[in-house]
């Protein structure tokens, strides 16, 4: 293992062992540690085991070269981590969130902590353990200790570079929040520092034993603390900086067993570095039902501006952009910050390539809807097994359906086995479902994809904000149909939805009913844009609930503007006149060339674009919305943005809606 | 970690949980041993007695016993350790020039309880905890030297627009009226004081002129 401590142990002339692949590195220049070239993860690791070249480190260090980097958002939202990815990126680096409809939901994930009482238990076992180390390096070496100590005392920070690769914990705060005073004297001594570790974790014990459910703020939090354990804000501010010193001086290498620990140590950094935004929430009970306790202590943050703040303030130009980001106006009043360009486009299709649809009613008339009251009638469920088995056997291959919640799946799926719908799908598909589990669900995936290529077609049975609906295309083939059975609502008695639901509404005056029937229609666009995911694909998008006909203005605007008014309020039956018209006409050969010049583009098209773009500069943004018939009208239009795009380079975002 | 069995069952009585779901564990500060609240009014109502766990013959009243806080034992006996020692070392950062003193200030609290927890020269820690209790009776001294008490009267804007009066006051006032009046006896033996009269013509005279408002909202608080 290359570590600082033996590093300088091999410095001071003694034995110890480093690794070969990060010794390896030094043999080349450090901005040159691969070659030029376009890497993903697979090919660094190949590379770095045919070179005998540690891959990890070797992408740590060529970051700060590269031209692109595409990465997930947690390595530049959450503070834990973009200290040590993100840090040395330049300001005049475009930060584009891509697939940003859920940006709010991440930002508010990389602050929020869930303490349990198995976490509690295994960091109280990390710290006695800590201190059986204090205790034997005291006997053997204590001049270690000592020296950290001083150090400490000195209030020095270490700059070290090699030491700084390993450290053990990065500051879980954003950057501007971070204390740059010396670390408090009641926690610069090694067995002081532990023994304040053991108050708080008792007293964290202490609160779980509470059988009722608490939500507190952290400044409540804290004066509680400090009565019964004396512990005062600023050293528990300084808790994940002192943790790190401390493994680090005692050159800890086996750090699986301090992972609780240091959860709780990131969860006393953040309760005592803010206070608005945030919320504590105590919750003994798993369910409204269970009996035995369960408690979890929730850290949660409300305020999804916080974490993306810092990245507002650093880079220059941030784009957020997703197929499914709409409202537009609703991601600046969230993220608090104002669009210097906002804009939805329309789809440049060829063809009418997909077809929406709301139906809201079944063919026997009666209104359908998901709502709470009127979910398990016999009525409304017989009427969503009945556009379940119409669809499943006009749709070709593949169809994937839409619940909004696990909990009503289950009981929808028993209930249409009483009443024989499964039997009667089942002639046509397979059945298919999605479950909580992982495992299970990529099999279901596996054997779903099996059977739509291989013509016996199935259906996929999913809840709209599981793993199916985010990640995974159904494209061609795979999906010909998609179904929205009920509109995805959050589950409204959630303690965590309804603390920010109070925060949103106390400081971004957004209603509590605005934020959840937007958090609603993002995600079922998430659903409907899963089936066409190319232009040469097509898909029908049945949206099944009455209340979707009210709502149709939430949807993205290239759903919407294909969403006929006819089409908007249809029964089954109509629907699926429509549906098998549509499929028909799909179906027939398409001439590819017919596409060219709008949707796809030759090289001389692109060069007609640039000859035209360059005589008329307004020309290269009305040509991306696709219909240059239009182009007179657009030009005016644009006009007005085109002079806030010259202001982009000093001022920040611009954000747009493919 | 003890197992079930022993968090549950008396060791005095050797009574159960399960027999008496309503027990309560009392323990005390002396020793931190614990036992059952029937067990406390046993023994102890009669005034203080030894302790029952065999070894330990610290002498224990009735109203030193209290609820356990913590699981932990070490911490329970930690906190209320560092619950003297904090009566008396109760500084703040505020009360220190430096942030050094302070820091240090604080690992001395640390070192005290530490030694009191483990028992470590307890007779010295008292003794600097007595040392601190009698310097702790003084009143506590400013800051900063606040330089005497402006001799000006208050004003609402916190801070004074000079001590030098701007003008010359005369202690006559002439009214004809008011002169008259100051002869006639019926009026001085109702307590007509003419220099009342004066000051309060004065004041309703010049009320509010020499205070721009606006001007003293700008104007930067001094803490003199």
């Amino acid at each position: 293992m290359t570590s600082g401590a033996a590093k300088a142990k091999i410095a001071a002339g003694m034995q110890a062992s480093l690794c070969e692949y990060h010794e390896n590195l030094y043999d080349l220049d450090q901005h040159d540690l691969i070659p030029n070239g376009v890497w993903t993860f697979e090919e660094l690791l190949t590379y770095g085991e045919q070179s005998k070249r540690c891959p990890y480190f070797t992408v740590r260090r060529m970051i700060s070269y590269c031209n692109i980097i595409i990465y997930s958002f947690h390595y530049l939202l959450d503070p834990k981590i973009a200290e040590r990815v993100s840090k040395e990126l330049s300001k005049d680096c475009i930060v584009i969130f891509d697939e940003a409809h859920n940006i709010d939901n991440v930002c508010i994930e990389s602050l929020s902590i869930d303490i349990t009482e198995n976490t509690l238990q295994k960091a109280a076992h990390g710290v006695q353990k800590l201190g059986e180390t204090i205790d034997e390096i005291k006997i053997s070496d204590s001049q270690k200790l000592q020296d950290e100590y001083e150090k400490l005392v000195r209030g020095l920070r270490e700059a070290d570079e090699a030491r700084q690769e390993d450290a053990f914990l990065a500051n879980p705060v954003l950057p501007d929040d971070i204390l740059t005073e010396a670390i408090p004297g009641n926690m610069r001594r090694a067995e002081h520092f532990i023994s304040f570790l053991k108050r708080f974790i008792e007293y964290l014990k202490t609160r779980m034993k509470v059988l009722h459910v608490v939500s507190e703020t952290p400044g409540s939090f804290l004066q509680h603390l400090k009565e019964l354990t004396y512990i005062e804000r600023k050293p528990l501010r300084f808790c994940s900086e002192r943790l790190s010193y401390l493994v680090r001086s005692l050159e800890l290498t086996d750090v699986e067993e301090y992972t609780s620990l240091k959860e709780i140590v990131i969860f006393a950094t953040l309760v005592a570095t803010y206070e608005k935004g945030f919320r504590l929430i105590l919750e003994p009970y798993e369910s409204d039902t269970a009996t035995v306790p369960n408690p979890i202590l929730r850290f949660a943050c409300l305020d999804a501006s916080i974490a993306i703040k810092p990245i507002f303030e650093r880079f220059r130009s941030v784009i957020i952009t997703s197929g499914t980001i709409s409202p537009l106006d609703m991601y600046p009043k969230m993220l608090n910050f104002t669009t210097l360009i906002q804009e939805s486009y329309s789809m440049s299709l060829a063809r009418r390539s997909f077809l929406p649809m709301i139906v809201t009613k079944g063919a026997d008339q009666v209104a359908i809807s998901s709502r709470f009251e009127i979910r398990n009638d016999p009525s409304v469920v017989r009427n969503y097994g009945n556009i379940l088995i119409e669809y499943s056997k006009i749709t070709p291959d593949g169809f994937v359906v839409f619940f909004p919640s696990y909990l009503y799946m289950e009981s929808i799926i028993s209930q249409w086995q009483t009443m024989g719908v499964l039997d009667e799908v089942w002639k046509h598909k397979l059945i298919l479902v999605e479950t909580p589990d992982s495992q299970e669900t990529s099999l279901a995936l596996e054997i779903y994809r099996k059977a739509c290529c291989n013509g016996r077609g199935a259906v996929l049975l999913s809840v709209a904000r599981g793993k199916v609906s985010e990640g995974v295309d159904f494209d061609h083939h795979y999906g010909r149909t998609v179904l929205m059975i009920g509109v995805p609502f959050q589950y409204t008695e959630s303690r965590i939805l309804k603390a920010r639901l109070e925060f949103l509404r106390d400081n971004f005056h957004i209603r509590e009913n605005d934020f959840l029937s937007f958090d609603a229609m993002r995600h079922a666009a998430q659903c409907l844009g899963r089936v066409l995911r190319g232009k040469d694909d097509y898909g029908v998008m049945v949206l099944a609930d009455r209340r979707f006909a009210r709502k149709r203005n939430q949807l993205p605007k290239w759903i919407n503007q294909a969403l006929l008014d006819s089409e908007s309020n249809l029964s089954t039956d109509m629907s699926l006149t429509n549906a098998k018209k549509f499929l028909r006409s799909m179906a027939q050969p398409a001439n590819s060339e017919d596409q060219e010049g709008i949707s796809v583009w030759t090289l001389e098209h692109l060069k007609e674009y640039q000859e035209k773009s360059k005589i008329h500069p307004n020309f290269a943004e009305t040509a991306e919305e696709g219909n240059k018939s239009e182009l007179p009208k657009d030009v005016a239009m644009w006009d007005v943005d085109l002079d806030d795009l010259d202001s982009l380079d000093d001022e920040d975002f611009a954000m747009t809606s493919d | 970690m003890a197992g079930k069995d022993d968090e549950d069952t008396c060791y005095v009585c050797k009574s159960s949980r399960y027999l008496n779901p309503e027990m309560r564990f009392l323990i005390n500060t002396e020793c931190y041993h614990k036992m059952c609240s029937n067990c406390v009014d046993r023994i102890f109502s009669y005034g203080p007695g030894p302790c029952p766990y065999p070894g330990c013959d610290k002498i224990l009243r009735k109203n030193k016993f209290k609820e356990q806080l913590f699981d932990d034992i070490g911490v329970e006996k930690e906190v209320d350790c560092r619950a003297r020692v904090m009566k008396v070392y109760n500084k703040t950062e505020q009360d220190f020039d430096s942030l050094e003193e302070y820091n240090a200030y604080l690992e001395e609290i640390e070192d005290l309880v530490f030694s009191l927890v483990n028992g470590v020269n307890v007779s010295e820690v008292e003794a600097k905890l007595e040392a601190q209790r009698a310097v702790k009776t003084e009143p506590r001294q400013p800051k900063k030297d606040i330089g005497g008490v402006p001799a000006t009267p208050f004003t609402p804007f916190n801070g004074d627009r000079g001590a030098n009066t701007l003008i010359a006051l005369s202690d006559s006032l002439h009214d004809p009226l008011n002169e008259k009046l100051i002869d006639q006896k019926e009026f001085s033996a109702s307590g007509y004081v003419p220099q009342v009269y004066y000051r309060r013509a004065l004041f309703e005279a010049f009320m509010g002129i020499c205070c721009f408002i606006d001007a003293e909202k700008t104007r930067p608080i001094e803490t003199t």
